[in-house]
């Protein structure tokens, strides 16, 4: 996976995109038990804003030698989607992502607390599991995170989700 | 005295079932801290069971 990440960096340091984090099922894997998932999920923001913003990402992709596969781009074997941000929650969770690494490759991946809203709006069961494993596997820094519930209008929901599916 | 055997023996069963689900638990959490690239070393693995089970080409990480 580390090729596949270097080459998105690169993406990204040629200007093809103005930013990036890694979200959905590797992201939430980032911070707990490990389950199974096929795509890493690249959230960006554009470099501008325009009709067609996926096309420059394929463009600059397949002229260093990826394929498309259907909704995906294969990128040093792994299925890699490409989602531009779509409202502010998500813009708000790409720009404050974190810098990490995987095997000495920089990479940026969306925080906890971050993915735990994102599911929140999202609300498939897939995502009420999420919210679950979040809460039972891992730290999140509850003052960042109820900010970020506030801002978003995502307090009643998880107030009621609590009340609902988590609390014993 | 039969009846106090078979709740006996319920709440024993009721113990063992609750501690497996407290070691479980355990279990989720110390995957949660594994590092990064173990976790994705897990994930092939993961991948290789499902697609043994499901039989589906082209999904597994050739990395």
């Amino acid at each position: 996976m580390e090729k596949t990440i270097k080459v998105i960096r690169e993406m990204q340091e040629s200007g093809v995109i103005k930013t990036y984090a890694i979200g959905g099922g590797i992201a939430t894997l980032y911070y707990i038990e490990p389950t199974l998932t096929y795509d890493l999920d690249i959230f960006f923001i554009p470099t501008e804003e325009k009709l067609d913003i996926l096309s420059p990402i394929y463009r600059y992709l397949e002229k260093k030698g990826h394929r498309a596969d259907k909704e995906h781009i294969l990128i040093e074997g792994v299925p890699v989607q490409f989602i531009p941000v779509y409202n502010e929650l998500i813009k708000e969770a790409v720009e404050n992502a974190i810098e990490s690494k995987y095997r000495g490759v920089k990479t940026r991946i969306l925080r906890a607390e971050y993915l735990l809203a994102i599911a929140l709006q999202t609300f498939r069961s897939k995502d009420r599991e999420r919210v679950i494993k979040f809460l039972e596997e891992t730290k999140i820094d509850k003052k960042y995170f109820g900010k970020i519930l506030k801002k978003h209008h995502l307090h009643e929901k998880f107030r009621d989700f609590r009340k609902k599916y988590y609390e014993k | 005295m039969k009846n106090s055997g078979i709740s006996g023996r319920n709440t024993m069963k009721n113990k063992e079932i609750a501690e497996i689900f407290r070691l479980k638990a355990l279990r989720r959490k110390e995957l949660a801290r594994l590092p990064f690239e173990k976790k994705i070393e897990i994930l092939i693995s993961l991948q290789e069971m499902a697609q043994g089970i499901k039989s589906l080409p082209g999904r597994l990480w050739k990395i």
